[in-house]
């Protein structure tokens, strides 16, 4: 029993250590899950993330956005998003499979033209222009999405886009967790390891070395009987 | 496999810190209470950015200016305003709006609005601005300034604890318009006329489609037709239980010669600029558009009447054969 508690320890903490060091690793002193760079594009004017896409609150996400042309990154509340995009085609991101996958829908019209997004006012956080463009928002109860777009709106879009979630005390949590996995591979190994209680061997009395065992089988000694060096 | 094993030891992760940060929960959607559309004190903004704009566009008669900050019936007004004036060479002067009241509301998607009480230059009686957002991204473009009557006063409007006015039903207020345009449409006899209590703008329209009738004689037939414009319809919630509407019309008068001897003419005048000739001979027919603005207010159930409370009107176009 004790054997399979050690075992079973040592792997459950190898495992617990494993992830909470993983973990760690990739979350990094700044508390950041990230995933990227991957290429998005679209054949539309913009990526939309449907609102249940983000459906998580209390991290601060971060996105950021590169392509050949100038980028626009932009969160925004999903009535404004919608008012905006209006019939235009774009693609709609319906679920975010981590580490990176998206079920998309290409969606809207193919006609149309739309505003440059960095005009308008109702961005929670955007950034565009040439090179990196980057966004974090403390993720809140609502219907948030992301908008990925050129910075002049035209279409289609590639972009290569890197996205974050900023959990706070997240890289301190892993680093705990890889120690609790470390003591419960430590307590296994000790446990494994433990051995019988001893049992005291006497001196022999005639240099011939302790006959063993010394007494009765069943554990109790008759000391009537006992004698040292010989049998019963 | 490794897929799926990829996505179980990113699962793991994730959880692991989940469940150790104890910091991320599920997204419980949208708050019950609706965002403002916008704060007064960028209302305020817009409002100043109107008067600016507003001020310069009527000193250069800039239709394409004006189009920056308004839309709607207002526009169209304007604009029909700004050809009149060049062909009758009149200029517009400066002035500032006094005492503006900002009503800001409640309210999730589009189109989205805000409404204005102020008194524009030396009116003694205050307009209603009407500010309204298309869809996002677009500019805040004021779509009509209906004139309160004299002495009539707005009611006092429904505000929540933080003095944002309150929405009322669309249905409603589209039924409401929709009544008073039949009003309009079919007299002073027609079947909604006992809904509504007396306004001089409405009397006045009566009177001088009657007089513009005597006026033709037998040689002639004029129509009078309003409907609903595309403008939003804007309802507020009053704090009696009623409703103030905000709606626009677009009417067209249509004057047909019957007499093949009769023909129609028009001299300088309020039609200038706007598409008649002066002085050409009409021998068909001459349709004449404008728009209208109104305020209405919709009493609570009870004995009390529907009541147009303001009102401006503006001749926009007109054509004739």
């Amino acid at each position: 029993m004790r054997r399979f508690l050690s075992v079973c320890g040592i792997v459950i903490g190898v495992l617990i250590a494993l992830v909470g060091g993983a973990a760690a690793v990739w979350v990094g002193p700044d508390d950041t899950l990230a995933t990227g760079p991957h290429h998005v594009s679209s054949a539309g004017h913009a990526v939309v993330t449907a609102p249940g896409v983000l459906a998580k609150v209390g991290p601060t996400l971060h996105v950021s956005a590169a392509g050949p042309r100038p980028a626009f990154v932009g969160i925004g509340h999903d009535a404004d998003v919608t008012s905006y995009i209006g019939p235009a085609r774009h693609d709609q991101v319906h679920r975010l499979n981590i580490p990176w996958s998206l079920d998309t829908d290409l969606i809207g019209a193919p006609a149309g033209t739309l505003r440059r997004p960095g005009d308008a006012d109702f961005w929670v956080a955007h950034a565009s222009g040439p090179g990196a463009q980057a966004v974090a928002f403390p993720l809140t109860d609502g219907a948030w999405d992301i908008v990925l777009m050129n910075a002049d709106g035209s279409q289609p879009v590639a972009l290569d886009v890197t996205m974050g979630l900023e959990v706070g005390g997240a890289f301190y949590t892993a680093l705990g967790v890889c120690l609790a996995g470390v003591l419960l591979v430590v307590g296994g190994v000790l446990l494994f390891r433990r051995r019988r209680p001893s049992v005291v061997t006497p001196p022999p009395l005639d240099g011939a070395g302790p006959a063993w065992p010394p007494g009765p089988r069943d554990g109790s000694y008759d000391q009537a009987h006992a004698q040292w060096g010989g049998g019963q | 496999v490794s897929g799926r094993l990829r996505r179980a030891a990113v699962t793991a992760v994730g959880l692991a810190l989940v469940a150790g940060c104890g910091v991320v929960r599920d997204n419980a959607g949208e708050p019950a209470i609706a965002p403002a559309v916008l704060s007064v004190d960028a209302a305020k903004t817009v409002f100043a950015h109107y008067e600016t704009v507003n001020n310069a566009a009527n000193t250069h008669l800039d239709p394409t200016l004006m189009a920056t900050i308004e839309g709607g019936s207002r526009l169209v007004i304007d604009q029909a305003s700004y050809r009149s004036a060049r062909a009758t060479k009149r200029k517009f002067s400066a002035f500032r709006y006094a005492d503006p009241v900002f009503h800001v509301p409640r309210q999730a998607g589009y189109p989205r609005w805000f409404l204005v009480s102020s008194r524009p230059g030396k009116a003694k009686d205050p307009e209603l601005q009407l500010f309204v957002r298309a869809r996002a991204g677009d500019p805040w473009l004021m779509i009509a300034s209906p004139r309160l009557t004299p002495k009539k006063k707005l009611p006092e409007l429904v505000t929540d604890a933080d003095g944002f006015v309150q929405p009322a039903p669309a249905a409603a207020a589209k039924a409401g318009a929709t009544a008073y345009l039949d009003y309009l449409n079919g007299g002073p006899r027609s079947r909604n006329a006992s809904r509504f209590a007396a306004d001089p703008f409405t009397r006045s329209n009566f009177a001088d489609l009657a007089e513009e009738q005597r006026h033709l004689g037998s040689g002639a037939t004029a129509t009078n037709s309003a409907t609903l414009s595309d403008d939003p319809i804007i309802a507020l919630r009053t704090k009696d239980g009623g409703t103030l509407v905000l709606f626009a019309s677009v009417q067209r008068e249509e004057i047909r010669l019957t007499d093949p001897d009769a023909s129609l003419s028009f001299g300088s005048g309020p039609l200038d600029g706007l598409g008649l000739r002066p002085g050409q001979q009409y021998r068909q027919f001459v349709e004449i558009t404008a728009s209208i603005e109104h305020a209405l207010v919709i009493p609570p159930k009870g004995p009390r009447k529907m009541e147009l409370i303001g009102s401006d009107f503006g001749l926009t176009k007109a054509t004739g054969l």
